[in-house]
């Protein structure tokens, strides 16, 4: 009776394991992708902001830059007036903005990104949770027969 | 089987596990996909590479580009391309160079060239690869049908023509693995084999008697009995030769089988006397390619002691390749090549044939006909070459040959 009960057990226990390595590990690992992505591109909202910011502050009304033509070739390129900005606001649409007009899309933006980022953390945060139970039902089974 | 004849039975299967060999093919199956990831990668740079040079070729057409300046990941402003003649290009490890249109042309062509170089590496490296899984695939396939490697020990026979076909076949697979052949092929093989060598002795025996070498033919006969451990029936050194120059094609122990097809072959050449055209096509076509290549093509002596022929006859498939090939004094190069590429036999040993520097042999080789059979041009080509080098003498064969080509 034992026997079986541990044989049992010891099925359970697999199922568990197998459980959480292949379903709930990668869903975690592909959560903490997505949320990377979006954090990313809320890393180059900021720094756009802080660059048309320091624009404004030292009215550069004219910029001289590198442009990369591919493969790491460079030419010299020229702006000979910034005051129409072209910020894409998705979907592989790019909208003239005045610079303070920018400004304001681009706090906009920045908040609906971090909506996005918190969404994800809760996600995680459930497969953690996930994962963590099953192990302790895993740890649960496996000291019960020695109890017994 | 030989009598006394002791051996060993190996089913195949218990040398190599056929789910083993499967195995081993999905894993090589693996590396092929890695591998064909990475080339489509490199292709997508070399791509990259030759849209960059058209590029850069066209921009000095103008002062300067209207263009969308990127600033940032996500902005880009209104904008021009200026001193368009002038690049700064990344040399690798934070150096740039900045250079003009053409000189970036130039670096880029060069990017250009190593990264093909390396996808045909990749390519080359594929190739391999999958010769690999074909080859574990088909030997998980022989030893599921039961193959079964049979070694002999070597006996040698005083009488030729005691030896059964039988024997013979199972000599042919006393042999390397890798020469495992269904027994019915082999002892089909033999019998073709057979009538074809019967023809080209015939052929020889014409030749000789043309060229009024008979003298000089009896006595290496001689030599080549000797040499060929008592083995009486060989009609010239030709023969021997033959033998001698077949091994290049074969790791089989072809002993048994030369010796024997050259009896039973000796009169059907005779009867064959009128078909000298035929069976020096046939002979062109199969085996007796070895045979050709030895007389026309000088190489160095190996001192195997198998004879091919047997072997090299037995591929039909050879044949087909060798007719096309045996047009041009080379013919016999090239078709040897052609034997090479044939999966069961050679292990690409041409230049091992043997020509020994006998005259005889280089002048009687079956296909040669000489002057009186016009009938087909290339082996025309092929005689009159070999006629004269058994005319002219001890020249080494092999300058001989180069003087040819």
């Amino acid at each position: 009776m034992d026997e079986m009960n541990m044989r049992v057990r010891q099925e359970k226990v697999q199922k568990f394991e197998e459980f959480v390595d292949r379903r709930l590990k990668p869903n975690l690992v592909d959560a903490i992708t997505l949320r990377d992505k979006v954090i990313e591109k809320q890393k180059v909202f900021s720094d756009l902001k802080r660059n048309i910011v320091s624009l404004q502050k030292n009215n550069m009304t004219s910029l001289r830059s590198m442009v990369n033509l591919g493969s790491e070739v460079y030419a010299q390129a020229e702006v000979p007036e910034t005051r129409h900005i072209f910020l894409d606001i998705g979907l592989g649409f790019h909208v003239e903005f005045t610079l303070p007009e920018a400004l304001e899309f681009i706090s906009v933006r920045e908040a609906r990104l971090a909506k996005q980022i918190e969404e994800h953390t809760h996600l995680i945060a459930n497969i953690k949770a996930q994962i963590k139970l099953v192990c302790e039902g895993i740890r649960e089974l496996l000291q019960l027969p020695p109890a017994e | 089987m030989g009598d006394g004849v002791k051996g060993t039975v190996t089913p195949l299967g218990s040398l190599f596990s056929p789910e083993e060999a499967r195995k081993a093919a999905q894993r090589v199956e693996g590396a092929v996909v890695q591998r064909s990831s990475e080339l489509r990668r490199l292709q997508g740079f070399v791509s990259e590479n030759s849209a960059l040079i058209s590029l850069v070729r066209s921009l000095p057409d103008e002062l300067s580009h209207e263009i969308m300046v990127p600033f940032g990941g996500a902005a880009f402003f209104p904008g021009r391309l200026i001193h368009t003649n002038e690049f700064l290009v990344l040399l690798g490890d934070g150096y740039y160079a900045e250079r003009t249109a053409k000189q970036t042309m130039d670096i880029l062509h060069r990017r250009g060239k190593t990264m093909e170089a390396q996808v045909e590496a990749l390519k080359a490296t594929m190739l391999d690869l999958e010769a690999e899984a074909k080859f574990f695939n088909s030997t998980a396939e022989e030893a599921i049908e039961g193959i079964v490697e049979i070694r002999e020990e070597y006996v040698e026979e005083p009488e030729k023509n005691s030896l059964s076909s039988d024997t013979v076949s199972d000599s042919l697979h006393s042999c390397k693995t890798e020469n495992l052949q269904k027994l019915d092929e082999d002892e089909d093989e033999d019998e073709e084999y057979a009538r074809i060598m019967a023809r080209i002795e015939e052929l020889e025996r014409m030749e000789e008697l043309e060229n009024g070498n008979t003298s000089e033919d009896n006595t290496q006969e001689n030599e080549d009995t000797v040499v060929r451990d008592g083995d009486g029936g060989s009609k010239a050194g030709d023969e021997d030769e033959d033998i001698e120059a077949g091994h290049s094609f074969s790791t089989l122990d072809h002993k048994y089988e030369v010796i024997e097809p050259k009896q039973k072959l000796k009169d059907p050449l005779q009867k064959a006397s009128d078909q000298k055209v035929p069976s020096s096509f046939i002979s062109r076509q199969t085996g007796n390619i070895s045979k050709q290549e030895l007389k026309e093509e000088a190489f160095s002596n190996s001192r195997m002691q198998f004879p091919v022929e047997a072997h090299s006859f037995s591929n039909k498939e050879l044949s087909v390749g060798k007719e096309k090939t045996a047009s041009s004094p080379f013919g016999a190069q090239s078709s040897v090549s052609k034997i090479e590429d044939s999966p069961h036999e050679t292990t690409g040993q041409t230049l091992n044939i043997v020509s020994s520097g006998r005259k005889a042999f280089s002048g009687s080789i079956v296909e040669r006909d000489l002057d009186p059979q016009p009938v087909q041009s290339s082996k025309n080509t092929n005689l009159p070459q070999s006629s004269a080098q058994s005319s002219t003498k001890p020249v080494s064969r092999f300058k001989m040959q180069k003087g040819n080509r």
